[in-house]
C-alpha cells in the first residue's frame, strides 16, 4: 500500500523533479511537469498560496503526485486547486498508469490529515475521460463519500498522430486541406515569410512577442486568463523555456515577414504528448491565416521528434477542428470533503451550480446562433470589468 | 466531424460486421467487446429475450465506433436498454482512441429515436473511467438534462506487463512473492502436476472441468453466473473458443494431476490486454494453490506473446492482489432521459439505485467484521 505525505513548501516540492519529471511524462501531461509547476510557483502564484503537495511513494518509488495549493480566499475559504489553470487546462494528479486509485486513497488519506481542513477540491479542466474524478470520491477515507459536484464540461479537440510520418498525415487528410495548407505555405514563402522556433538568444523578446500579440488579439474581444497575468505571463514562458528548451520539449514558434513577427505560439511537451498552450497573431495579417500555418508547422516538428498524441487545448475554435481528429473533454466540478464546513461549503457551491445549470438548459434550448449571441455579450461583459 | 449512423436489428447484419467489430475491439484492447464473445453470448443465451440494437459510427465509411445496445424487456428498472450481454464482466461500447465523446454525442441523437423510446439505458460492469455514460447524458438532445447515476463500482486488480520479459516482471515483485511462486511450482511439478492451454481437440472437455470445477468450488458459497447459466453457458463457451481460441482471444488455462484436471481458468484477449473471466478448482488440491498457479502461467504466456496488461476481473479477492499492482474499476450507472415516462422510470429505479449506495455507505460506515456478519447474513437468507 503506498504511503502519502504533504508537501508544503516548495523548495522541497523541486527536490523532486526527476521522478516527478518521469511521471508527467508517462501521463503525457507537460503542464503538470515539474518546470511548469515551479515556473508557475515563481511567477504565477496568487499572493498568500502555499503549496500542499501530496507525494505518493510505494518503498522507494514515486508512484504519485498531487500538486496542490491552498491559498486563502474571502469569508476563510480553503479550497485545494491543481496549479495553473490561468495558462492551460487537462489538470489532474499524476500517478504511475493503472496505479490511479490507489494514488488516490493515498491522496484523500493525506488531505484529511492536512492543515488547513480542505473545505472543498476544485477540479478546473480535468479530463472527464478518466478515473480521476471518481477514484478520489470513491476512496476518500470515512464513513461518508464527499459530494461530487461537475459543473461543467468543454471540448478538449486532439490529433492522434498515428501515421508514420507528416507526410502521411497530411495524404490522410481531405484534399481541401491539403491544398490549403499547401496553399498557404506557397503564400507565405512568397511574401517573404519565415517560420522559426525560439532559441535561448531569442528566448525573452519571443516570449514578450508571445504576449503582445496575444493581448492584441484578445482586445475588444473580452477575457483572457493571459492577459489578466500582464507580464507575469511572459517572465513563466522564460522560466519554463530555460528548463525545457535544450530538451525538445518547449518551443515558442514564431512566424515572421520582413524581420516582423505576426504570429507567435507555445507548444510544450511530456512523454509521447505535445500541448499547444496558446498564442497570438497579427490581425493585419489575417489573410495569410498565421494561427492555421503555425500550427501546421508545429504539427510538422511534432511527427519529427515521435509525437503520440497533439493536445490542441481547451476549446473548440474552427481552426483546432481542421486538425483534429479527435476530443478528450474537461470537466470544471468540486469535491466537498465531509467536516465542519461542509454545510457552510455545499451552501457556496449553490450558485456556481445553478449558474452551470442554467448555462446548460440555455444551450439546449437556444439556437446555436443564440448562445454564441450570449457568450460574446457575456465576454464582453467581463472584458469591461 | 461528423459520424455517418448504421442502426443493426437483424442477427445476419450483425454477423456481416464482425470482421470489423473485431478489428474495432482489437484496437480498444477491450478483449470482451469482442463479437466473438459479445453475440456468441447474445445468440446462445439470450435471443429470445434482448432484441438487438447495435450502432455502428462510421466515418469515410471507416467503422471509428460501435455501441452493440439492446432492447431488453426483463429489466423493467432499466427502461429496457442495456448492452448487448451485460451479464459479461467488462462491457462497454468500443470507439478508437479520442472518438468516444463525439461517438457518444452521435448515439444520443439516435438512442433518442429508438423504438420503442428508451425509458433508461444501464450500463453494468463499465470500465469506471469510461467517458460513455457522463457523455450520453451531456449530450442527450433534449430540453432537460437527463437524470444520471453511477450506484455501484467494484475494484477489478490489474497487472501491468511493462517489463521485457516474465523474467524482469518476477524481479520486479518482492523476494517473497517470487519464492512462494517458485516453491508452488516446484511442489505442484514434483507431485507430477501439469499445465496446458486448451487446444480445440481438447476445447470440450475442458469447458467441462471448468463448468465442474467452477460449481464445485460455489457449493454452499452463494450465487454464480456460471453456475446458474447451466449448458447453455457451457455451450457458449465453447463456441466462442471454437471461434476465438486460434487468434489467442479465448485461453483456457489447465492445471492436471495425473491426468485429472484440478483447476480451469478462462481468460480473454484482445489488443495487449488480457482479461481473466472466471475459473474453479478443486478443493482437494488446495496446497497447490491451484487459482494462483494458473495466473502465473497466464501472466507468463502474455509477455510470450507481447502482451501489456493483465486485468484480474471484478473482485479484489487476496489470491489476485497478491499478484496486481493497479486496479482498474468496474462502475454500473442508470441513466433516465426525460420524457413522459421519467417519472415512473425513477420510481422504479431508485429503490435499486438506492439499496446499492446504502450497502456501499454501510461497508464503509461498519467495521469489516461487521460487514462479513450481515453479509453471511443475507448468503443464508
Amino acid at each position: 500500500m503506498p504511503e502519502a505525505a504533504l508537501v508544503t513548501d516548495v523548495e522541497s516540492l523541486a527536490g523532486l523533479a526527476p521522478g516527478w519529471d518521469a511521471l508527467a511524462a508517462a501521463n503525457g501531461l507537460p503542464q503538470l511537469s515539474p518546470a511548469w509547476v515551479l515556473a508557475w510557483w515563481q511567477h504565477i502564484a496568487p499572493q498568500g498560496a502555499t503549496s500542499r503537495a501530496v507525494v505518493v511513494r510505494d518503498g522507494e518509488q514515486l508512484v504519485g503526485l498531487a500538486p496542490f495549493y491552498v491559498e486563502p480566499a474571502g469569508g476563510g475559504r480553503r479550497d485545494y486547486r491543481l496549479p495553473g489553470i490561468e495558462i492551460a487546462a487537462r489538470l489532474a494528479p499524476l500517478a504511475v498508469p493503472g496505479r490511479e486509485w490507489d494514488v488516490a486513497e493515498a491522496i484523500g488519506a493525506a488531505l484529511c490529515e492536512a492543515d488547513p481542513h480542505p473545505d472543498a477540491l476544485r477540479f478546473e479542466g480535468i479530463p472527464v475521460e478518466g478515473q480521476w474524478l471518481t477514484a478520489l470520491r470513491d476512496s476518500w477515507p470515512g464513513a461518508l463519500r464527499p459530494p461530487l459536484r461537475l459543473m461543467n464540461v468543454d471540448g478538449n479537440p486532439l490529433m492522434s498522430m498515428k501515421e508514420p510520418s507528416f507526410e502521411d498525415w497530411l495524404a490522410g487528410r481531405s484534399s481541401n486541406f491539403r491544398q490549403q495548407m499547401r496553399r498557404l505555405r506557397r503564400r507565405f514563402a512568397d511574401a517573404g515569410g519565415v517560420s522559426r522556433v525560439a532559441s535561448r538568444e531569442t528566448l525573452a523578446g519571443d516570449a514578450a512577442t508571445l504576449t503582445r500579440l496575444h493581448a492584441q488579439r484578445w482586445e475588444d474581444r473580452g477575457h483572457s486568463n493571459l492577459v489578466d497575468l500582464g507580464e507575469r505571463f511572459g517572465a513563466f514562458v522564460v522560466a519554463l523555456g530555460e528548463q525545457l528548451l535544450d530538451d525538445d520539449r518547449f518551443a515558442l514558434r514564431i512566424l515572421e515577414l520582413d524581420g516582423e513577427p505576426i504570429c507567435a505560439q507555445l507548444f510544450v511537451r511530456a512523454g509521447g504528448t505535445t500541448l499547444f498552450v496558446n498564442g497570438g497573431w497579427d490581425e493585419r495579417h489575417a489573410a495569410l491565416k498565421p494561427s492555421l500555418l503555425c500550427l501546421l508547422d508545429a504539427v510538422e516538428e511534432a511527427f519529427g521528434l515521435g509525437v503520440e498524441r497533439f493536445d490542441l487545448g481547451v476549446g473548440v475554435q474552427s481552426y483546432k477542428l481542421r486538425f483534429a481528429d479527435g476530443s478528450a473533454p474537461l470537466g470544471w466540478g468540486v469535491l466537498i470533503p465531509p467536516g465542519a464546513r461542509f454545510p457552510l461549503t455545499a451552501a457556496r457551491t449553490v450558485p456556481a451550480l445553478a449558474q452551470a445549470r442554467l448555462r446548460d438548459g440555455a444551450r439546449r434550448l437556444l439556437s446555436e446562433q443564440q448562445v454564441e449571441r450570449l457568450r460574446t455579450a457575456r465576454q464582453r461583459l467581463r472584458g469591461a470589468r | 466531424m461528423s459520424l455517418d449512423v448504421e442502426l443493426l436489428v437483424e442477427p445476419s447484419e450483425l454477423e456481416a460486421l464482425a470482421p470489423e467489430w473485431h478489428a474495432l475491439a482489437t484496437a480498444c484492447a477491450e478483449p470482451l467487446g469482442a463479437p466473438a464473445w459479445v453475440l456468441t453470448m447474445w445468440r446462445l443465451l439470450d435471443r429470445e429475450i434482448q432484441e438487438p440494437r447495435v450502432v455502428a459510427m462510421r466515418e469515410g465509411g471507416r467503422l471509428v465506433a460501435l455501441a452493440p445496445l439492446c432492447f431488453d424487456p426483463r429489466n423493467p428498472q432499466h427502461g429496457g436498454y442495456r448492452l448487448l450481454s451485460g451479464e459479461m464482466p467488462r462491457t462497454t461500447p468500443l470507439a478508437l482512441p479520442g472518438r468516444a465523446w463525439e461517438a457518444a454525442g452521435t448515439l444520443a441523437g439516435v438512442m433518442a429515436e429508438l423504438d420503442p423510446r428508451p425509458g433508461a439505458m444501464a450500463f453494468e460492469s463499465i470500465p469506471a473511467g469510461s467517458p460513455w455514460p457522463l457523455a450520453l447524458a451531456e449530450q442527450w438532445p433534449a430540453r432537460m438534462r437527463p437524470w444520471l447515476r453511477r450506484y455501484f463500482t467494484m475494484s477489478s486488480p490489474t497487472v501491468a506487463l511493462t517489463q521485457d520479459s516474465f523474467e524482469d516482471w518476477l524481479g520486479s515483485k518482492s523476494s517473497n512473492f517470487r519464492s512462494q511462486m517458485r516453491r508452488m511450482r516446484r511442489k505442484f511439478g514434483q507431485a507430477g502436476g501439469s499445465g496446458r492451454f486448451s487446444t480445440q481437440a481438447t476445447l470440450h472437455d475442458d469447458i467441462a472441468a471448468l463448468v465442474r470445477l467452477h460449481a464445485g468450488r460455489w457449493e454452499g458459497r452463494g450465487e454464480s453466473s456460471i453456475v446458474s447459466g447451466g449448458a447453455e453457458l457451457a455451450e457458449a463457451f465453447e463456441t466462442v473458443g471454437q471461434l476465438a481460441l486460434d487468434d489467442g482471444g479465448f485461453r483456457l488455462r489447465m492445471l492436471e494431476l495425473d491426468g485429472e484436471p484440478i483447476s480451469a481458468q478462462l481468460f480473454a484477449a484482445a489488443g495487449g490486454d488480457v482479461i481473466y473471466y472466471n475459473g474453479g478448482w478443486d478443493e482437494r488440491h488446495a496446497q497447490y494453490k491451484p487459482a494462483m498457479l494458473g495466473i502465473l502461467d497466464a501472466i507468463e504466456d502474455a509477455f510470450a506473446r507481447g502482451e501489456r496488461r493483465m486485468d484480474l476481473g471484478p473482485g479484489a479477492q487476496p489470491y489476485k492482489l497478491r499478484f496486481a499492482d493497479g486496479t482498474d474499476p468496474l462502475s454500473w450507472w442508470v441513466m433516465v432521459p426525460p420524457g413522459r415516462r421519467m417519472p415512473a422510470t425513477l420510481a422504479r429505479t431508485l429503490p435499486m439505485t438506492t439499496w446499492r449506495e446504502l450497502r456501499t455507505a454501510a461497508k464503509r460506515a461498519l467495521p469489516p467484521e461487521r460487514v462479513e456478519r450481515l453479509r453471511a447474513l443475507r448468503s443464508r437468507l
